[in-house]
């Protein structure tokens, strides 16, 4: 028995190697052979069929809406669902963010002190339920809006609209009165922004019992599964965070109207899909023609292959460091300027090519009153005087703090920062934790990645710098994230961005913003990094694809090439 | 009789282990230094009055004392009742059940490959011990075990997806596909219920890469589990008693060894499911599969108190009931467990 298996190890071994030998020998056997003749045979094209009729998005749903009502809905894809379902007063086409648009407003006027603004409706206009449109839906809209307030509310409410501030003056003429004087560019923008207008007739048919006398709960509970507007698609499949179907209205009264043509896209489909890889993948098997907000390194290898391109996002994103003035080292401003010049800006731009831009001021490219001023550039010997003029020759040891997915951008910083005598432990935090980070100014650097709520410096400041007003820790809620962490009280800033906002031109809010901008290159809580708006990866056979800074993009224009595609 | 009994008490057990968990996870979401109304509402908290987010807050019971939001939180779940999501601003009862049964259809599926594959593997390997069968199993069980699920999840698109284009890469129908009236949420039993035969197939062919993902781990443990009970089975008396009276080695192994040796199984498979739960959650992100790990996560994500607290309870119920049914199967498999 034994000798039976000692003689099958053998044999296995000898098999072995005579399976080794016979295949070296084949392969260098076919290195001898002559070259074939190659022959052309035509290929029966394969590949994917563009489905002419529908669209499908890949996105991380998960700041997506949770139902159809428009007070929950700010997101960048909220707005475009909303943009579908409902009309609104104007709208903004593009990248042009400072010039209304009519849509259910035909024209209007503001009065010369800006707190008064008098729309004149479309008289052809009506909802989806046959009910004609008129300034009783506007009032009820924006009533509802500031009464029933959620997420969209304060858009409208920082201009101290209040219910009652909407007045219908006839069937088709209504007026919104502010409680001041303000910029007409943001009053325009946040009206654009969540000024969606529902069918009142039939929401108050379906409003059920609540708090708000006549108007129960304002029809909270309908619009969980239902629309009430104007809808230019009406969803006909939804699994919240997982997948909406959304198929072409044509009875829309645009389209019957002959306003705008039949969209050839009869179908959206938005799906949720949270893993770059899997967006990637479905990207080139043609199942997706859309992918929003995938990140730059899998954009990148996708723009390698033929039939991909990409396009931003309208609204620019950022990332930048915010610094705790409240305590010691960043209280100091040389030590804050210590950290502006040991950055290496061009490396940072170098590594989110060919996406980012370089940014150092505050306001960045895109919304009105950028300046292109860059003076700052890695320079540690200018670091380390500033230092040590600051009392901290051996440097200090500090947190920096970043979410997920900016690892590499703090190592980037990380080694910088130590040259300089800087040293910084990175922690990875969330949402939440920010928050209260910021709230008990427990942090030393943050990497911020803030997009704004609305396309005017105004926002960007509200957001990350001002502290005007009663700033106490009691107070803390009322003020942007950032900018209560941060905790850099600067008069003369608050009081030109308090001016600024309140000036309802904008040749006139150009210089104060100027200003704004100077002082905080110089001596600013923060430091802009690079600017970095969200992509958008589109196949191309899409056309027309242009991402504006409102409703992502319009769908009217929009049409796919049909065409076959060789599977790579 | 006594088993009847037995079942009721221990139904009546499981209100103070629920009572408990649920006690624990409140206690814990509410200590930890969150926000969960900015979470929700973003950076557009700040720029709201107070009053709004203070209405906002009352809405939701969160400006109450800690021990009114506990106390009312409890009696709520008594009258069926879980509250409302902060997040999805529905009940949390039906987003429940607007997900679980996917994480169900999930689970189940995985369970059946798990113990169908893992158990015959397992008792393959004990027979053939040290034979080239046994060493794939020890291979192939390393690698399950050592192997991250959502990068194994991954890797089966890859493969099965992008380059051979068997298998779809995300979701339980095709995306062009309208799910089937609902009836149970379980599209496969949905679909053979209104007679979809269409839907029914594409539904199973959805399944098959999350279910691998999920059961791969999960296999190789009860492979391995199987195999060194069985081993040990075989080694005891009354095998060796059963080999000298002839009987063939099938009978042996179906009739003799099998029983007592899936004692362990069953154990490591009840575990498996608390297991799988909780892994579905990386399966579900990967296949955008629609169940209550997705939901879960993004509770958690926006210190969504009430469906955390209604995600726990699922959980921790599901949980209970399988650890009494794999009671009862041990009754089953070893006559002289009494109750």
């Amino acid at each position: 028995m034994e000798l039976l298996k000692t003689d099958r190890k053998t044999l296995g071994v000898v098999l072995l190697a005579i399976a080794l030998v016979a295949s070296v020998g084949f392969n260098v056997y076919l290195t001898t052979l002559p070259e074939p003749e190659v022959q052309e045979i035509p290929k029966e094209p394969k590949g994917i069929i563009v489905n002419t009729e529908t669209i499908v998005v890949g996105q991380d749903m998960e700041g997506g809406p949770k139902n159809y009502d428009p007070q929950y809905s700010t997101s960048g894809e909220c707005r475009f669902w909303m943009g579908l379902f409902y009309d609104q007063l104007v709208i903004f086409k593009g990248k042009d963010v400072m010039t209304p648009l009519p849509e259910l407003a035909e024209s209007w006027e503001v009065s010369a002190d800006g707190r008064t603004y008098t729309f004149h409706l479309r008289k052809d206009a009506y909802f989806d339920s046959g009910n004609p449109f008129t300034a009783e839906d506007v009032v009820y809209s924006f009533d509802r809006l500031m009464t029933f307030p959620q997420k969209a509310t304060y858009l409208l409410s920082m201009f101290g609209i209040k219910k009652g501030s909407t007045v219908a003056l006839g069937k088709y003429t209504v007026q919104l009165t502010l409680s001041d004087s303000w910029a007409k560019g943001i009053v325009f923008q946040n009206i654009g922004k969540v000024g969606f207008i529902l069918d009142k007739n039939e929401l108050i048919e379906h409003s059920v019992a609540g708090e708000y006398g006549d108007y129960g709960d304002y029809g909270a509970e309908w619009l969980s599964d239902h629309t009430c507007g104007m809808s230019s698609y009406n969803p006909v499949e939804r699994i919240l965070d997982v997948k909406l179907v959304m198929e072409l209205n044509p009875d829309y009264w645009q389209y019957e109207l002959g306003i705008n043509s039949l969209p050839p896209i009869k179908n959206i489909i938005w799906l949720h899909i949270p893993e770059d890889e899997t967006l990637s993948m479905m990207m080139e098997k043609g199942d997706i023609d859309i992918a929003a907000f995938m990140g730059q390194p899998t954009v990148r290898e996708l723009l390698k292959k033929t039939g991909f391109a990409y396009q931003e996002m309208g609204y620019p994103g950022h990332r930048s460091l915010a610094m705790n003035t409240v305590k010691p080292p960043f209280d100091d401003n040389r030590v804050r300027s210590a950290v502006r010049w040991s950055i290496d800006y061009d490396k940072i731009v170098e590594y989110y090519s060919p996406f980012g831009m370089k940014l150092q001021t505050m306001i960045c490219q895109g919304i009105a009153g950028y300046l292109p001023l860059n003076p700052y550039y890695k320079n540690i010997t200018k670091a380390k005087e500033l230092l040590a003029e600051a009392g901290y020759q051996n440097g200090f040891d500090t947190e920096l703090a970043i979410f997920a997915g900016n690892e590499a951008l703090a190592a980037m910083l990380k080694n910088d920062f130590d040259e300089a005598g800087i040293r910084c432990s990175i922690k990875i935090i969330s949402t939440a934790d920010r928050r209260v980070m910021m709230k008990e100014h427990e942090f030393g650097i943050f990497i911020s990645t803030f997009g704004v709520s609305y396309l005017d410096p105004d926002a960007t400041y509200m957001r990350n710098i001002y502290t005007g007003g009663n700033y106490t820790v009691d107070n803390w809620m009322n003020y942007g994230v950032e900018a209560w962490g941060q905790g850099w009280v600067n008069e003369t800033v608050n009081a030109l961005i308090d001016e600024a906002k309140k000036t309802p031109s904008w040749s006139d809010r150009a210089p104060i913003y100027e200003e704004i901008e100077k002082i905080l290159l110089y001596e600013g809580p923060g430091q802009m990094l690079i600017r970095l708006p969200g992509a958008f990866c589109y196949r191309t056979w899409v056309e027309n694809f242009e991402p504006n800074n409102f409703v992502y993009w319009d769908v009217n224009e929009m049409y796919k090439e049909p065409t076959k595609w060789y599977t790579p | 009789m006594k088993l009847y009994v037995y079942i009721v008490k221990r139904l009546i057990l499981i209100v103070p282990v629920i009572i408990g968990v649920l006690t624990i996870t409140f206690i814990i979401s509410r200590i930890i230094p969150a926000d969960p109304i900015g979470a929700l509402l973003g950076e557009e908290v700040a720029m709201l009055p107070k009053e709004v987010v203070e209405r906002i807050m009352h809405e939701y019971g969160l400006d109450k004392p800690l021990h009114e939001q506990y106390f009312k939180y409890m009696t709520d779940i008594l009258r069926g009742n879980l509250g409302k999501s902060i997040r999805t601003t529905r009940p949390v009862l039906t987003d429940i059940l607007t997900y679980f049964p996917a994480t169900i259809e999930l689970c189940i599926s995985s369970i059946i490959v798990s113990l169908g594959v893992g158990i015959p593997l397992g008792i393959a390997s004990a027979v053939r011990k040290d034979k080239p069968l046994d060493h794939f199993s020890r291979l192939f069980s390393t690698a399950g075990v050592g192997m991250p699920s959502f990068w194994f999840g991954l890797m089966l698109m890859l493969i099965f997806y992008y380059r051979l284009g068997w298998l779809p890469a995300i979701g339980r129908v095709n995306i062009h596909t309208v799910l089937p009236p609902r009836v149970t949420g379980l599209v496969i039993l949905d679909s053979l219920i209104t007679g979809n035969w269409p839907i029914f197939f594409e539904s199973l062919r959805h399944l098959i890469l999350p279910t691998i993902s999920l059961a791969y781990p999960h296999t190789a443990i009860i492979a391995r589990h199987t195999r060194s009970s069985m081993l040990e089975v075989m080694g005891t008396d009354y095998i060796r008693t059963a080999r000298s009276k002839g009987l063939k080695e099938r009978i042996v192994i179906e009739r003799h060894a099998l029983k007592n040796a899936l004692i362990p199984t069953v154990t490591v498979s009840s575990l498996m499911l608390g297991s799988m739960l909780g892994g579905s959650v990386l399966i579900e992100n990967v296949f955008s599969w629609p169940g209550l790990g997705h939901y879960a996560t993004f509770a958690v994500i926006y210190v969504d108190f009430q469906a955390v607290m209604g995600t726990t309870l699922v959980f921790a119920l599901t949980y209970t009931i399988v650890n009494l049914i794999t009671d009862l199967i041990y009754g089953y498999l070893d006559p002289r467990i009494k109750y």
